[in-house]
């Protein structure tokens, strides 16, 4: 977006480095990367050049929750990475250890090294991912780093203490990493990527690396066992790590804990890059000790012989409540400090990155002069992950996108991220022409369908019935327009072509956003229905200087809840736990009432 | 919206009664009690909360004591309105009850208004939505079973059964939910139909205690019901026999009631406003036509019709007319006058869940008591009785809406779309039942599906 931008970090052989699982995407992530392309994030594109499988989740399901999925090569998505940053303009790279912020007045002035170099900037943002004060655990065993085989960092963490900030702890593990070649695959399931693979981007030019299958094995009774009998050695149980983990990543041996009558657990088998032999076994991850590790790898078909080449582990770290930041990221502390990744309590490189970019967009924004971009949670996955992070916080586990979180799923699709966010990262700078030019081909495509599919109309004669016959669908009574016959649920575009062979000719991607336009327009306005009520009260905004204490009949903790938080809206403000309906009532009658005095 | 100030009210029924309680809410419930309230020895009057204290309430001005009573102090926020609340458990009696409340008021409380403190629980987060209208409902009663139904959602019945009717609802939509999250896992999921049976199911609670709301009026507002019947057959008669008084001229000229004669009556509880009209039959006299127009407008609006026939003589044309134009309304035929030889054999008449037949004399009394209770069976009448009553018309448009929106699932899973539209519908039907306890959402599903389902790769 034209600024003169340093990146300061720890390695910068370890920029773009996938310290956990090397895959991108997944349902309600997969949704994050696309959103994030269309605003003219990286991600996509880098996955999509380096990918060694790409698989579509959730097909059996509605266009909604359809998710991609993709393994990394993590060594190419690493330097891939690397690559984008040397040659953007106005990027300074540099390595270092930053340990203290520079600030004056509330407001940020820049940055100190470990080695005391001083740099200075209108903005700065953290994200500092599991690096705060990390304390690698593997049985009793624990040591200081931010991740294996790099560097923690100390003085972060007591500097944003010093201005006030609110510390807290989290916690996450990763699987040992195996030696391919000491693996039997020869009975084991093999779980291909989809044929052709589907790119991320909605520019890309396809997928470019060689395909590679992943393999699938199950822990038995005598792991869980083995677990059982050294669970007194793993930092969980022992009591010497204290934060809690999440529930939807859990490690092994919280699994057999938790679900005590599941007599094994699935394990996926994934390379963690072509010119590798270490291999991912997701599903895996411990911070038992190693020698447990060892015997308990060696329990699992498949794995009799397998060599462990890097532990597993659970690593503790700091991270700042979200709630302490406003919806631009910025934090509520210190002017021009921005908060985005990990140091929020979250997990996952999407997530990450959704809040890297927008942080780094509204940074740039505030430095114009202009409006923070803050997406509504019927706007963007994007939207949902962060009104969740500064309204709720993050509660003790790590924060993890589902779709499930998003009150409007059936609007923000994977497929229509292009539609819903394009005109904005062009608007912002953000987004290249092509991608724009993209963006507008494509919605006039889709209006054109529409209107065709409207405007013609199938007749109920022998040669129809005969073709719908053909593709073993049931006949047509009366003449039928096109839209009309698209609603039927067992009917898809590709089937109206059989039919109808005169149909112009779109691109999948047309088709499907038609598709799903046509057949689940019911839905799709009642969902706007709902959104439109829910707008009402995302439009009531709050203004920052209301003083709660004027509003009676609202109790103290709420009048405590509200000040910390300091919603944008009577929408948001209802949102935050603890936040009665009533008050939300006093509220919006106390609005009601100075506005028309 | 209210002030932070002290409210105080006598918090039973005027009137006289062994006992009686003032409430005082707010902020001075504490200094205002301490004022004026003498514990025995002159011990300290420190009130420790939930606590019952004996002692007297004095007029600080004079020290005269008023009334030795019973005095408790409840510490917010675990009190009724969710504030600092004092009771005083005084003796009954008009007169001594006030000048407690006068000497509460003189100490800087203000007199509550109708409902406040009921309001400032509500404000509070003390009590639910659906709490706060039985509250208010419960005040409004007009009779003993009104009462006692909104007394069961002011407790907090109908909030409790509807937070179960909304933990069947998550489970249902965990199970949606989870299979759309984490397709990957070994997550035994419901089968596509087995869904659509456990909702269906769903919905039918959910419409029994909807179909409740009709009972529940009949008791809070009065059921009403309509004597009709040739002229002279005996309606007044009857009226006056169910009253048990002379109410209305009774003559053995046809023709005599000419206008509509409302009284009240109680059928076990159950409130009944209760029409006598004028004899119905084709008439030139003016008058008598009127008479008769207003008959059959108060038959139309009536819940339950007791059609009167005179049992000592043959069943005439207009009597067959008016159990026809009758329709399917409930009604009970009161063969009269059986006293008499009779005539009609109840025998003859078609009988049914709406249709009862019961002979009654008004002049000796017999079968009056038969008649009541048939009444009563016939405007009751609910096949399986609702594990709650609903009261209130917005719970009970809210559990329409419910209910619907679970309909509208299952027929999403029937026509095979895909399972997040069947959650768009399972979470209209959500919203409903939350609406009705006035709670917003929350992240209630996830929390679930890693609480039952092993997730995690
Ligand atoms: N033997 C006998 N006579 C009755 C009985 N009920 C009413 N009667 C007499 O029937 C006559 C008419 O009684 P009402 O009660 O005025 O009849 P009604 O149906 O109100 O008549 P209208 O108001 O004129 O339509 C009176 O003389 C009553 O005494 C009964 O059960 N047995
Ligand atoms: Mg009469």
């Amino acid at each position: 977006m034209g600024c003169t931008t340093l990146m300061m970090t720890l390695n910068l052989d370890h920029i773009g480095q996938m310290s956990c699982n090397p895959a991108i995407g997944g349902i309600g992530k997969g949704h994050l990367v696309k959103e994030i392309d269309a605003l003219g994030g990286e991600m996509a594109r880098a996955i999509d050049e380096t990918g060694i499988q790409f698989r579509i989740l959730n097909t059996k399901k509605g266009p909604a929750v359809r998710a991609s999925r993709a393994q990394a090569d993590k060594a190419l998505y690493r330097m891939r990475m690397k690559r984008v940053l040397e040659n953007c303009p106005g990027l300074m790279l540099r390595q270092g250890s930053v340990e203290a912020l520079i600030v004056e007045d509330g407001q940020i002035k820049g940055v100190e090294t470990q080695i005391g170099e001083c740099f200075f900037g209108r903005k700065v943002i953290l994200t500092t991912g599991t690096f705060l004060k990390g304390l690698i655990h593997i049985g009793d065993r624990n040591y200081s780093a931010g991740r294996a085989g790099d560097f923690a960092v100390h003085g972060l963490s007591e500097s944003l203490v010093g201005l006030g900030f609110k510390v807290g702890r989290l916690k996450t593990g990763t699987c040992p990493r195996l030696d391919s070649r000491t693996i039997d695959y020869s009975e084991l399931a093999v779980q291909d990527g989809d044929e052709p693979p589907q790119p991320f981007s909605f520019s890309s030019h396809g997928v470019v690396q060689r395909q590679v299958p992943c393999h699938i094995t199950y822990t038995n009774s005598r792991t869980h066992d083995i677990i059982r009998s050294a669970i007194h050695r793993s930092p969980m149980y022992s009591g010497v790590i204290k934060s809690r983990g999440p529930r939807y990543c859990p490690s092994i041996e919280d699994k057999i804990y938790r679900f005590a009558d599941k007599d094994r657990h699935q394990i996926f088998l994934e390379p963690e890059g072509l010119d590798t032999v270490e291999v991912y076994p997701n599903g895996l991850s411990t911070s038992l000790p190693l020698d447990v590790q060892v015997e308990m790898v060696r329990s699992i078909k498949g794995l009799e012989q397998a060599e462990i080449m890097r532990h597993g582990y659970a690593i503790e770290y700091d991270f700042f409540e979200p709630t302490q930041l406003y919806s631009s990221l910025e934090t509520k502390l210190v002017k021009g400090l921005y908060h985005a990744g990990q140091i929020n309590g979250t997990t996952g490189y999407e997530e990450a990155a959704a809040q890297g970019i927008m942080a780094g967009i509204n940074a740039v924004l505030s430095l114009r002069g202009e409006e923070a971009l803050v997406f509504s949670r019927d706007q963007a996955y994007i939207g949902v992950l962060i009104d969740d992070l500064v309204t709720k916080g993050t509660d003790s586990e790590p924060y993890r996108m589902f779709t499930s979180r998003a009150e409007y799923r059936l609007l923000l699709r994977e497929d229509n991220a292009d539609l819903r966010l394009s005109a904005i990262g062009h608007r912002i700078g953000l987004a290249g022409e092509a991608e724009y030019q993209r963006y507008q081909g494509k919605k006039a495509a889709i209006d054109d369908l529409i209107q065709y599919l409207d405007d013609n109309q199938l007749n109920a004669d022998g040669e129809t019935n005969a073709r719908l016959e053909s593709i073993g669908k049931g006949p047509l009574h009366n003449p039928t327009k096109l839209s009309q016959l698209l609603r039927r649920p067992e009917i898809s575009l590709s089937d109206i072509r059989v039919i109808y062979p005169d149909m112009i000719n779109c691109s999948r991607d047309v088709d499907s956003q038609v598709e799903v336009t046509i057949k689940y327009q019911g839905y799709v306005n009642r969902q706007n229905d709902i959104v439109e009520r829910f707008q009402k009260m995302e439009d009531v905004r709050l203004p920052e200087d209301i003083d709660y204490s004027q509003i009676s009949g609202i109790s103290r903790e709420v009048r405590e809840k509200l000040l910390r938080i300091q919603p944008r809206s009577l929408g948001q403000a209802a949102r935050i736990s603890g936040v009665t309906p009533a008050a939300i009532t006093l509220l919006s009658f106390y609005l009601k009432k100075r506005k028309s005095a | 919206m209210y002030q932070e100030d002290t409210i105080a009210a006598i918090a039973t029924p005027p009137g006289e009664g062994g006992l009686a309680v003032v409430r005082i809410s707010g902020p001075d419930a504490e200094k205002i009690a301490r004022q004026i309230f003498l514990r025995p020895n002159g011990r300290d009057n420190q009130l420790r909360s939930h606590t019952l204290y004996h002692g007297r309430i004095c007029d600080p001005k004079n020290l005269q004591s008023i009334d030795e009573v019973l005095l408790t102090m409840m510490r917010k926020p675990r009190s009724y309105t969710g504030e600092d609340v004092v009771e005083v458990h005084c003796h009954g009696g008009n007169f001594l009850v006030r000048q407690i409340l006068t000497v509460i008021l003189t100490q800087g409380a203000r007199q509550a208004e109708a409902g406040e403190f009921t309001k400032r629980a509500f404000l509070n987060g003390r009590i639910d939505l659906a709490q706060a209208e039985a509250v208010l409902d419960l005040i409004r009663a007009q009779t003993a079973k009104g009462a006692q139904l909104a007394l069961s959602q002011a407790s907090g019945e109908l909030s409790k059964y509807v937070g179960e009717l909304r933990e069947e609802l998550l489970d249902i939509l965990v199970q949606v939910e989870a299979a759309i999250d984490f397709p990957e896992e070994e997550i035994e999921l419901l089968q596509r139909h087995h869904l659509a049976q456990k909702i269906t199911a769903l919905a039918d609670k959910i419409n029994l205690i909807a179909a409740s709301y009709d009972w529940g009026r009949l008791f809070r507002e009065g059921a009403k019901v309509c004597i009709c019947g040739r002229p002279n057959v005996g309606k007044s008669s009857l009226l006056n026999a169910l009253l048990g008084t002379h109410r209305v001229i009774v003559t053995p000229v046809p023709g005599t009631t000419r206008d509509v004669i409302e009284e009240t009556l109680t059928l076990d509880g159950l409130p009944v406003v209760i029409w006598d009209t004028a004899g119905i039959r084709d008439t030139d006299d003016q008058v008598e036509k009127l008479g008769v127009e207003l008959s059959r407008q108060h038959l139309e609006k009536a819940d339950a019709l007791i059609v009167v026939l005179d049992g000592s003589v043959k069943l005439t044309a207009d009597d067959r007319a008016l159990l026809h134009s009758a329709g399917a309304k409930k009604l009970v035929m009161a063969i009269n006058k059986s006293d008499l030889p009779l005539v009609i054999d109840p025998g003859l008449f078609e009988t049914g869940e709406h249709r009862r037949v019961v002979r009654t004399s008004a002049l000796s009394g017999t079968g009056i008591n038969e008649l009541k209770k048939t009444l009563r069976e016939l405007i009751v009448g609910c096949p399986i009785e609702p594990p709650v009553t609903v009261t209130n018309l917005r719970h009970r448009s809210e559990l329409v809406r419910s209910a619907d929106g679970l309909q509208r699932a299952v027929d999403t899973l029937d026509r095979g779309l895909p399972p997040e539209l069947a959650a768009i519908d399972l979470s209209d039907a959500r919203e409903a039942l939350e609406e009705i306890i006035g709670m917003v959402s929350n992240d209630d599903i996830l929390e679930r599906i890693f609480s039952s389902f092993c997730i995690g790769k």
